[in-house]
C-alpha cells in the first residue's frame, strides 16, 4: 500500500498526538512511582554514578574548551572596540545564560540519555522487565523511576559544572594568554550577572533539560520494540527528540523567563 | 506441557497466563474463581506471587549478581534479614545444582548455568506454579537431560504443578502427564499416550519426525 | 548492583562539586551585584541619562557602592533614577552625581561625588547636583556647528 503526502501527513500528525499523550501518561506513572515508598535509595545512587559521575569527562572537557573558544572568539571581537574589558561579561552571560545548560543537556543525552534508552530496551528484548513483572516487582519502580531520577538530579549538577569550567576556561585564554587584566575579566562578569535572571534561569533551564531528556529516554527505551532494531531504534530516537525538544523549550524558557 | 512449532503462541499463552499480556478476546480463570484478563495490575502483583516464572533466556537483571538477582524477591516482599537470605538463596542454589556463582553475573553463566539460575529465582518464593518457557531451548544434548532430570526432581520433591513449554518432542514424552498441542490456531489436549493414539493426521504427522513409528499405536 | 564504597565516594564527590559550582554562581557572581538589604535608597534627576539601565554600578571614586535601581520620567519629563547604596557609608547630603561611561564605548555607570555637609543622605532624599549623560553624537554636532559660525 502507497501513501500519497496528505494520508503521510495525517498518518504523521495522529502519530505524534498519539505518541505526546502516551508520553504523558508515561510520565504521569513515572512521577507516582518515583513517590512510592520504599525508596530506592541504592539504586539512585547506582544511577548518579551511571549518569552524572561518568558523565563528567565529557562534561569537563567541553566546559573548558567552550570556555577557551568563546574567550579567543569574544576577544577578538570585543578588542576592535577597545573594549576587551568586558571579556568576562560576554564568556560570562553566553554560558550561564544558553551555553552551560544547553550543551550540557546535549552531550548529556548523547553520553548518557542514549545509554538509558539502550539498556532500557535490552531488558525488555531479553524479558528482563517482564522477569521482574513476574518477581511482583514494578519495573518502573526498581528501574526506571531511579534512572530517571538521577537524570533530573545530575543534569542542573553537571550544567553548573560546565558553566563554572568554561568560566575558567575564558579566563585561561583572556587573561593568562591574550593579557585581559584578571581584575577587569572578573569585575566584568560579576558586574553583568544578575541573581535572578541568570543564575537561577540557568538553573531553572538545567532542571528543565533534566526532566526532557529523563522522560523521553526513559520512555523510548522501556516502550522500544522488542528486537535489536528497535532498540536501536529507540536510541537514536531518543537523541534526536531529546535534543530537538531541548532546543525548543530553550527558546520557550528564555522567551518567558526573560533570561 | 504445552507443544508447538515456533510462532504457535506458545510463549504467549505463558506470558498471558503471568498476566503479561491481554489476550484478544476471551477470558482466563485460575481455580475456577481467579479471572485474569480485567485484573488491574496492583491485584496482578499479588497474583503473581503464587507463580514463578522461569524465561527462556533467564531474564535475570544483568546488572546483578545472580546471588542478588535470586535474592532480589525476599529483599521487596519479606522482612528477612540478611543472614535469612543467605541462607534461603544458598539452599535453592543447592536444590538446583548451583555452586559458586554467587558473585557472577548473569552475563558470565553457561546456558545450562543460566537456565538453573532462571529456576532457582523462579522458585526462591516457594510458588504454587511453576511456568518454564522453553527451559530446553539453546542447550545440547547432553544439558538438556540434565535440565529435564532436575525439572522433574523439583517437581517430585517440592509436588507444585509445573507448565512448561517447549519444541523438544522427546523429553516432553518423558515428562508430560498432560500436552497441549498448539497448532494452525487450535489447541489439542491430552495425555501422551491419547495423542499418540489419536488419528488425527495434523497429530501424526506433527509427531512423525520425532517419535518412532513403533510408538504409535 | 553490588554495593561499591568507592562508587559511592564518586557519587558523593560528584554531588558536592555541583552544589559548589551552583554555590560559586549564585553567590559570588549572582549576589555580587550589589543587592545590600535593606539598602539605603536615593534618588537623582538627570536631565539626560543617555543609555543608562537598571542595574548600572553606582561608584565612589571608582569603587561600587551600590546599582541602579530603576530609571523613569517624572511629571516634569526628566529622568529620575533611583539608586540602592551601601547604608554604612554616611554620604553627605550635598553629594553630587553624574553619569559617566566607561570608556568610549562601554556601559554607562553613576558616580558620586561626595560633598561637605555634616547630615548625610538618608533613605528617600534627592540628590541635587547632578550632570546627565554626555551624548557623543551631540557633542560633535555642536562642534560641527560652532565649526561653521567661526
Amino acid at each position: 500500500m502507497t501513501f500519497g503526502p496528505a494520508e503521510r501527513l495525517g498518518r504523521s500528525t495522529t502519530d505524534f498526538v498519539l505518541g505526546l499523550g502516551k508520553i504523558t501518561l508515561f510520565s504521569g506513572q513515572l512521577l507516582k512511582a518515583a513517590f512510592r515508598r520504599p525508596f530506592r535509595f541504592r539504586r539512585l545512587m547506582d544511577e548518579l554514578y551511571n549518569i552524572g559521575v561518568l558523565s563528567l569527562a565529557i562534561v569537563i572537557v567541553s566546559g573548558v574548551a567552550v570556555g577557551m573558544v568563546l574567550g579567543l572568539q569574544g576577544y577578538n571581537t570585543l578588542v576592535r572596540f577597545g573594549a576587551e574589558e568586558s571579556l568576562g561579561a560576554v564568556v560570562g552571560l553566553s554560558l550561564i545564560r544558553e551555553l552551560g545548560p544547553v550543551l550540557t543537556a546535549l552531550l548529556v543525552t548523547g553520553r548518557a540519555g542514549s545509554a538509558i534508552a539502550a539498556e532500557l530496551g535490552s531488558m525488555v528484548v531479553t524479558e528482563q522487565l517482564d522477569g521482574l513483572r513476574m518477581l511482583s516487582v514494578d519495573p518502573l519502580d526498581f528501574i526506571v523511576g531511579p534512572k530517571a531520577l538521577a537524570m533530573v538530579i545530575a543534569m542542573p549538577l553537571l550544567a553548573a559544572l560546565f558553566t563554572v569550567l568554561g568560566l575558567m576556561g575564558g579566563y585561561l585564554v583572556g587573561v593568562l594568554f591574550l593579557g585581559v587584566d584578571p581584575g577587569s575579566y572578573l569585575s566584568a562578569l560579576e558586574a553583568s550577572i544578575d541573581f535572578r535572571s541568570d543564575v537561577v534561569g540557568s538553573l531553572i533551564k538545567g532542571f528543565v533539560f533534566g526532566l526532557l531528556v529523563a522522560v523521553i529516554s526513559t520512555y523510548r527505551g522501556y516502550t522500544a520494540d522488542p528486537h535489536s532494531a528497535g532498540v536501536s531504534a529507540a536510541t537514536t530516537s531518543t537523541v534526536v527528540i531529546a535534543s530537538v525538544t531541548t532546543l525548543i523549550f530553550d527558546y520557550l524558557i528564555t522567551a518567558l523567563w526573560g533570561v | 506441557m504445552i507443544l508447538g512449532g515456533s510462532g504457535s503462541g506458545k510463549s504467549t499463552l505463558l506470558r498471558m497466563i503471568g498476566c503479561l499480556a491481554k489476550p484478544d478476546s476471551g477470558d482466563i480463570w485460575i481455580d475456577g474463581e481467579t479471572e485474569l484478563t480485567c485484573m488491574p495490575e496492583s491485584q496482578a502483583r499479588r497474583y503473581r506471587r503464587n507463580i514463578g516464572m522461569m524465561f527462556q533466556d533467564g531474564a535475570l537483571l544483568d546488572s546483578m549478581s545472580v546471588y542478588e538477582n535470586t535474592a532480589l524477591p525476599l529483599r521487596e516482599h519479606t522482612e528477612s534479614k540478611e543472614d535469612e537470605i543467605r541462607k534461603k538463596v544458598e539452599q535453592v542454589f543447592e536444590s538446583v545444582g548451583l555452586h559458586e556463582v554467587n558473585h557472577l553475573l548473569p552475563g558470565e553463566l553457561s546456558g545450562g548455568m543460566l537456565k538453573r539460575a532462571a529456576l532457582a529465582r523462579a522458585l526462591i518464593m516457594e510458588p504454587a506454579i511453576l511456568v518454564c518457557d522453553e527451559p530446553f531451548s539453546g542447550l545440547d544434548p547432553r544439558t538438556v537431560r540434565l535440565v529435564e532430570a532436575l525439572l522433574m526432581e523439583v517437581n517430585h520433591r517440592l509436588g507444585i504443578t509445573m507448565l512448561i513449554t517447549s519444541h523438544e518432542i522427546p523429553s516432553t514424552f518423558r515428562m508430560a502427564s498432560n500436552i497441549v498441542l498448539l497448532m494452525e490456531g487450535k489447541a489439542l489436549c491430552g495425555t501422551p499416550r491419547e495423542l499418540l493414539a489419536s488419528d488425527d493426521d495434523r497429530i501424526r504427522s506433527f509427531f512423525a519426525d520425532s517419535v518412532p513409528e513403533s510408538a504409535f499405536a | 548492583m553490588t554495593e561499591s564504597p568507592t562508587r559511592d565516594a564518586l557519587v558523593g564527590l560528584f554531588v558536592l562539586a555541583g552544589f559548589l559550582a551552583i554555590a560559586y554562581l549564585s553567590v559570588s557572581l549572582g549576589g555580587a551585584n550589589y543587592r545590600g538589604e535593606g539598602g539605603l535608597e536615593v534618588i537623582a534627576t538627570f536631565d539626560e541619562v543617555g543609555g543608562l539601565k537598571p542595574r548600572a554600578q553606582v561608584v565612589v571614586g571608582g569603587v561600587k557602592v551600590g546599582q541602579v535601581d530603576s530609571v523613569e520620567l517624572d511629571e516634569d519629563l526628566r529622568a529620575r533614577v533611583s539608586l540602592d547604596l551601601d547604608p554604612s557609608l554616611n554620604l553627605p547630603s550635598d553629594t553630587s552625581a553624574s553619569i559617566l561611561t566607561q570608556g568610549i564605548l562601554g556601559d554607562q555607570y553613576i558616580a558620586l561625588e561626595p560633598g561637605a555637609e555634616e547630615i548625610p543622605l538618608s533613605p528617600g532624599d534627592e540628590i541635587q547636583f547632578t550632570q546627565g549623560a554626555l551624548i557623543l553624537e551631540r557633542l560633535i554636532g555642536k562642534l560641527v556647528q560652532n565649526i561653521g559660525v567661526e
